[in-house]
């Protein structure tokens, strides 16, 4: 199956260590249906890049949602430690 | 510090999504518990918390906007898809009965 449906998602965070962090809690998540997308996650400065590859609308509307709803969990977590 | 930005690319579409110009809140419209739910007296107990007035704060309400905006945008994406598919069966089912006719 191809993978033509493409999100790319730039979270701009303060600075790239917490960007970092972001990226480092996510990471270890395994994808369901991995058969059908393919998320990955980088840093550019302070900015974490999510990139999701699937094979329908559906599929990448629910890993982005999910790893939305992590990142503010993550954000959160930040918020509270260096508050 | 900037907003989240989304952009998304398919066979047939480009399109850049944000946050939008607000005012942001991490109470989003298509993350809450469902309205039927809530009327039949249920309680989102998940529900976030308040954000802040720091610059995390702020990201994580500009985080809940664009998730919102996405995710109207991709349901759009799949209704029509859905639609599309409907026309097409009624055609093909239609046919198929003038054929037995």
């Amino acid at each position: 199956m191809s993978l033509d449906y493409k999100l790319k998602i730039s979270i701009p965070f303060e600075n790239n260590n917490q960007a970092e962090i972001a990226g480092n809690s996510l990471r270890p998540d395994p994808i369901l249906k991995a058969d059908e997308m393919t998320v990955d996650f980088s840093t550019d400065n302070e900015k974490l890049i999510c990139y999701f590859q699937g094979v329908s609308d559906r599929v990448i509307r629910v890993a982005v949602s999910n790893v939305l709803d992590n990142i503010k969990t993550i954000i959160e977590c930040i918020e509270q430690f260096e508050g | 510090m900037n907003s989240p930005i989304a952009e998304y690319s398919s066979p047939d579409i480009n399109k850049t999504l944000t946050a939008g110009d607000g005012p942001h809140s991490t109470n989003g419209k298509t993350t809450q518990i469902s309205e039927f739910v809530t009327k039949a007296g249920g309680e989102d107990r998940d529900k976030p918390t308040e954000a802040s007035d720091s610059q995390l704060g702020q990201l994580r309400a500009k985080i809940t906007s664009l998730q919102d905006n996405i995710n109207v945008f991709l349901t759009q994406r799949m209704k029509q898809v859905k639609d599309e598919g409907d026309i097409e069966r009624r055609i093909l089912d239609d046919g198929v009965d003038e054929d037995s006719d």
